[in-house]
């Protein structure tokens, strides 16, 4: 039987999460304090991937050439079901209210189902349960109706908000290695970045802002095309 | 404000993940006959484990690279680098292919239908698999990401007990076919990050979590060439691989962290002549109120008379409240009355820590965890890590809330010797919610300064009205 995941309609239309502020290491004003334990409220039962996998480093290039489906949403539900055809195989299916998709086909919502491997992850639901915001590189969805981030943690990324409002995006290995190589790999297909996709791309590490990372999640789709 | 405070602190108790320690995987939880200690095999006898009867490895022309036999004589290898450590009991035995309903004659696991018989072996507890993904295709059957070059999963555990029942353990040959063409996702590599990769696997089939040590190496940034000093300390359970193989450095697979988890975890007779301990809590600065989720390191001091720098090198990690659940449970929502299965609930515990040390001289460290390592990566019993003011300081003898957190003392312990109430009060954290909080009531402004205050020890209360 091919299920029908991902499948993609109409949804409600999304907020975006709470505010995050930096962390401050001197005790900051109780004016700036509400908010950021407000937002670490909501974080405290996230969890973002499966444990007991481990995976090869891959860089953005590599992350956006292994994506069917590359997409920004608040996850709106998760449950913990067996897989219909399968039925020693836990899995997670989560549904995503979407607020951009980059590659892909476009839609408002989006429900895939992810294996489990572990039994534990269950009472967290696969670690998507409350988990906000997030950017999901997903790999092509299997004959068995199947998919997950490309390798794992490293294709979903967090979207965090300073003080200002300003939003960042920052994956399950804290982006290390998240670069390397990328701006030789596209110029050597003839893409030229801009000045701000280049000043990221020379990070090793760390949260990066999330309109320059979309901008070069863009220009690598066309570049691959 | 105090509320908020304490509400952010008791959220993160109340919604934090499951238990997922920095030493074992996990810890039994309200269900056992013992609460809060780490679920481990039975090791009485050796561990036995079913093989998938197919090639580990072959080309994408179909062409064997690696067979079964290589296949399982590398299992073997690799399970032994834990075997092999002379403190620990545990042993493995190969118990033959896997076999059993659903499952083909020859035993090779190659197609979703085949897998799903498989965890029905290891869901009831019959057999412990290791499958061979020989070409990544049931890595892309399941949805997965042909990045991964294994994974390992707990199948079924004795709650009461406290026992790992059965396990699997999974590889993924494509990394080892020859073939490097990341254009068709088919990645590659040596042959010996892949045996380090599947030994971190087969430590969390073990009974290992997490361990963070020598962080600096992953926030720098290296990736490839890391110090040998620092790449030394670096666990092999260390959440993330990125440095160049250890065995290319000229180290043994097992950093000093791994090899006193596993002893810890399941150890042999020698384990007490060679280990010491070195255990207390970590509090906020009101000096009794527990910190769980703070990462604790013991480091050697550094020897002058050799080249080697030993504070790098030889290092073993915990994370406070290992033995607590990281999920209490909360009635107020309606989906999360019972918490976590894992886990004690007794409240001495949320920041108690307890390191095994060879003999030798220590200094003792708090950190937070890093904030990437969440969910795959996370290490100790919140997920995501709770980020804690004052997180970062060095044990004295005189801790306070006021003193200098990079003021250290070194601690000489001896094999055999328990070392406790090493105890660290972390500066500048905000006040807390007391356990008698009715919004009417406050505590006592410490006396200044205060030092180790016995953790059972209650601060006057003051009504207001």
């Amino acid at each position: 039987m091919r299920l029908p995941i991902p499948s993609l309609g109409r949804g409600p239309s999304i907020e975006s999460n709470k505010e995050l502020l930096d962390f401050n290491p001197k005790f900051p004003s109780a004016r700036a304090v509400i908010p950021f334990f407000a937002l670490l409220l909501l974080l405290c039962p996230a969890a973002y991937s499966q444990s007991g996998a481990n995976t090869a480093p891959a860089d953005l290039d590599t992350l956006v050439h292994g994506a069917q489906t590359i997409l920004r949403g608040q996850v709106t539900s998760a449950k913990v079901e067996p897989h219909p055809q399968f039925s020693n195989l836990q899995t997670v299916v989560v549904t995503l209210a979407v607020n951009r998709v980059l590659k892909g086909e476009p839609a408002s919502t989006i429900t895939f189902r992810q294996y489990l491997w572990d039994a534990r992850e269950l009472p967290v639901l696969g670690g998507y349960k409350a988990a906000g915001e997030l950017l999901l590189f997903l790999n092509p969805v299997s004959p068995y109706g199947l998919t997950s981030p490309v390798a794992l943690e490293q294709g979903r990324f967090r979207i965090l908000r300073d003080a200002k409002g300003n939003r960042y995006a920052l994956n399950g290995r804290g982006n290390l290695g998240l670069f390397s190589h990328v701006e030789n790999k596209a110029s050597s297909r003839g893409l030229i970045f801009s000045k701000p996709v280049k000043e990221m791309l020379a990070k090793p590490n760390g949260q990066v802002p999330l309109d320059v990372f979309e901008e070069a999640i863009h220009e690598l789709i066309g570049a691959a095309k | 404000m105090k509320r908020r405070l304490g509400a952010f602190f008791l959220s993160c108790l109340l919604f934090g993940g499951f238990a997922d320690a920095g030493g074992p995987l996990r810890v039994t939880g309200a269900g056992a006959t013992n609460a809060g200690q780490p679920f481990v095999w039975d090791v009485s006898n050796p561990i036995r484990y079913t093989v998938d009867g197919g090639p580990l490895s072959v080309s994408p022309s179909g062409q064997i690279v690696s067979s079964n036999s290589q296949g399982v004589a590398r299992v073997q290898s690799l399970f032994q680098n834990w075997q092999s450590v002379p403190t620990t009991s545990i042993t493995y035995s190969y118990a033959g292919q896997i076999s059993g309903a659903g499952i083909p004659s020859n035993g090779d696991v190659k197609t979703i239908q085949d897998f799903n018989a498989a965890l029905g072996l290891c869901n009831g507890g019959t057999q412990s698999p290791v499958i061979f993904d020989a070409d990544g295709s049931l890595l892309r059957a399941l949805g997965l990401s042909p990045l991964i070059i294994g994974f390992s999963g707990t199948c079924k555990l004795d709650y009461q007990a406290g026992h790992i029942v059965s396990a699997l353990v999974f590889l993924n040959g494509e990394f080892q076919d020859g073939v490097n063409d990341p254009t068709t996702s088919n990645y590659e590599l040596t042959a010996d990050q892949f045996d380090e990769a599947i030994t971190h696997e087969m430590g969390h089939f073990s009974g290992l979590g997490h361990s963070q040590i020598n962080l600096d190496l992953f926030k720098s940034g290296f990736a490839g060439n890391c110090p040998v000093d620092e790449l030394a300390g670096l666990p092999i359970m260390f959440p993330v691989e990125f440095c160049q193989s250890r065995k290319s450095a000229g180290l043994p697979i097992l950093a000093p962290d791994d090899v006193a988890w596993i002893s810890k975890l399941c150890p042999h007779a020698t384990f007490a002549s060679n280990y010491g301990t070195i255990s207390g809590f970590v509090f906020f600065s009101d000096g009794i109120t527990h910190v769980q989720g703070l990462n604790v390191i013991a480091r050697q001091v550094d020897d002058p008379s050799t080249p080697q720098d030993e504070s790098k090198r030889v290092a073993v990690s915990v994370v406070s409240g290992f033995e607590f659940t990281g999920n209490p449970g909360q009635a107020i929502t309606g989906d999360n009355t019972g918490g976590s299965q894992y886990g004690s609930r007794n409240p001495a515990l949320i920041g108690y820590y307890e390191i095994p040390v060879t003999s030798g001289t220590y200094t003792v460290q708090t950190e937070n965890v890093d904030s990437s390592f969440v969910g795959g990566s996370s290490v100790g019993p919140l997920d995501p890590p709770a980020i804690t003011y004052g997180a970062y300081e060095y044990w004295h003898q005189y801790e306070s809330a006021f003193d200098n957190p990079a003021q250290k003392d070194a601690l000489t312990v001896q094999a055999g010797q328990k070392l406790s109430n090493i105890n660290f009060i972390l500066n500048q954290t905000p006040p807390r919610f007391d356990q008698f909080e009715d919004g009417e009531v406050r505590l006592e402004s410490p006396p200044t300064p205060f030092l180790l205050r016995d953790p059972r020890e209650l601060w006057p209360l003051v009504r207001l009205s």
